[in-house]
């Protein structure tokens, strides 16, 4: 079954902040789709995302997944359905190879199967020549791909990537691109997060547009972008 | 005077001990302190007292362990067990100041990464302390380089007795009173080259460990 991902009057306000970083914030997420979200700086992009990968919980209204709320139960359980990547990835010490293993690990997969997922991915994203470097010796673009290839080892329902594109090279880009029309074609959802709103329309179906934590525009993304162009 | 390699290594003793009892509360107190915002304020009592006289600690010690103290039944007073006691009291605001700085800064990289792989706070709290030891030995150490220069706990409540609480920096006292300049240099630098060598050490171990 696929996921739906529901929000539903969400406000979310930082622990020692009085100001609301999402604000009333409403929106139905499907499987198989593509979002983008774009907006200034501060507008609650990152939070947004953070908000539907369950690492936040909300300050007001709801997050649904499939018509549940996670935080009403278990919570550990809906967070192996989603993964979060952050712009700037932390890499746990060790090799690429400990970085790709470390969810696997956390959800109690055996060497055979953690070999077998890591292989397929460092193909896929060119980076079976990095496996044994050090991962904190890695240039920024190489620990964000490798932190791509970290979340989608785990084959998540959901996945939030965080300015993916920030860092990565041109040929990069391309490869992973291609890795996100294929998680798409799997059925997953994908949300990503970008200033780059061309490279959004490029790869996405539906635009969230951000403004102090408000969604101001959202829609199919050749029209958000054609109204964008005109109002700028 | 005892020879020194007995005095150096009754202090190595004693401050080591003392040193890993505090750890043994103190990192996790950091811990507690760092992932519950409702404790925060303890923060600051912890690092308005990093800098706490030695003598004053000593002192008010000696009151609690001496004879008509509420603690005399014990019978501490001017025993290497006091001593211990007193530093690892002492070091205790050192060690978990700066390990509920390392533990803040690893809560907010560590285990979020940890959340969003999937894990159960368990898990998370153990990849946060997995990835934060190499700088949590580093503040260990610096309390162990305070206790053992330390004087005002080890001279009150140890009382520099010969052959049971003489340690360094009590030594190095008695032999300056005495006129033995020559003795108080020898040790001096014995406490210096521990301290040097104790620091060489945990940046060697934060190499080698690649702290981020």
């Amino acid at each position: 079954m696929g996921i739906r991902v529901e929000l539903r009057g969400v406000s979310y306000i930082y622990p020692g902040s009085k100001s609301r970083a999402l604000k009333n914030v409403s929106i139905t997420l499907r499987n198989g789709m593509c979002y983008g979200v774009t907006g200034p700086n501060g507008s609650g992009k990152t939070t947004l995302l953070k908000i539907i990968s369950l690492l936040y919980k909300p300050t007001d209204g709801h997050v649904l997944y499939n018509g549940t709320d996670p935080w009403g139960g278990d919570i550990t359980s809906y967070r192996k359905r989603v993964v979060y990547v952050h712009e700037k990835p932390v890499m746990v010490r060790g090799s690429v190879l400990d970085n790709l293993a470390l969810g696997l690990r956390i959800r109690g997969y055996n060497g055979d199967q953690i070999k077998e997922r890591i292989e397929r991915i460092a193909v896929k994203l060119d980076l079976s020549p990095l496996l044994d470097r050090n991962a904190r010796d890695l240039s920024a673009g190489q620990r964000q791909l490798v932190a791509i290839a970290r979340a989608l080892v785990l084959d998540p329902d959901v996945i939030a990537l965080d300015e993916p594109y920030s860092n990565i090279d041109f040929r990069k880009r391309k490869r992973l691109s291609r890795v996100v029309n294929e998680l798409r074609g799997k059925g997953k959802l994908v949300v990503i997060s970008s200033h780059d709103i061309g490279l959004l329309v490029s790869l996405c179906d539906y635009i969230i547009y951000l403004e102090n934590g408000e969604i101001v525009l959202e829609g199919p993304a050749g029209e958000v972008y054609r109204e964008l162009l005109s109002e700028h | 005077m005892e020879p020194i390699q007995i005095i150096v290594l009754r202090s190595l003793t004693i401050s080591g001990t003392a040193t890993l009892l505090a750890a043994l509360w103190s990192i996790p107190l950091a811990y507690l302190l760092a992932s519950s915002r409702r404790f925060r304020p303890l923060v600051y009592f912890f690092e308005a007292l990093v800098g706490i006289p030695t003598v004053l600690v000593g002192l008010l010690l000696y009151l609690l362990l001496s004879r008509n103290g509420p603690l005399g039944f014990l019978e501490l007073l001017y025993t290497p067990q006091a001593i211990i006691v007193g530093e690892a009291l002492l070091i205790t605001p050192l060690i978990t100041a700066v390990s509920y700085q390392t533990i803040l800064t690893g809560l907010s990289y560590y285990r979020e990464l940890a959340l969003t792989l999937g894990a159960s706070d368990k898990q998370a709290a153990l990849l946060v302390f997995r990835e934060t030891l190499p700088s949590l030995i580093s503040s260990v150490v610096m309390g162990f380089s305070r206790a053992v220069g330390e004087l005002g706990v080890a001279l009150i409540v140890g009382g520099n007795i010969k052959g049971y609480t003489r340690t360094m920096t009590t030594s190095i006292a008695l032999a300056t009173a005495m006129g033995e300049y020559e003795a108080a240099v020898k040790l001096g630098l014995v406490l210096t080259a521990i301290a040097v060598g104790v620091s060489l050490a945990v940046r060697l171990v934060r190499r080698e460990w690649g702290s981020e």
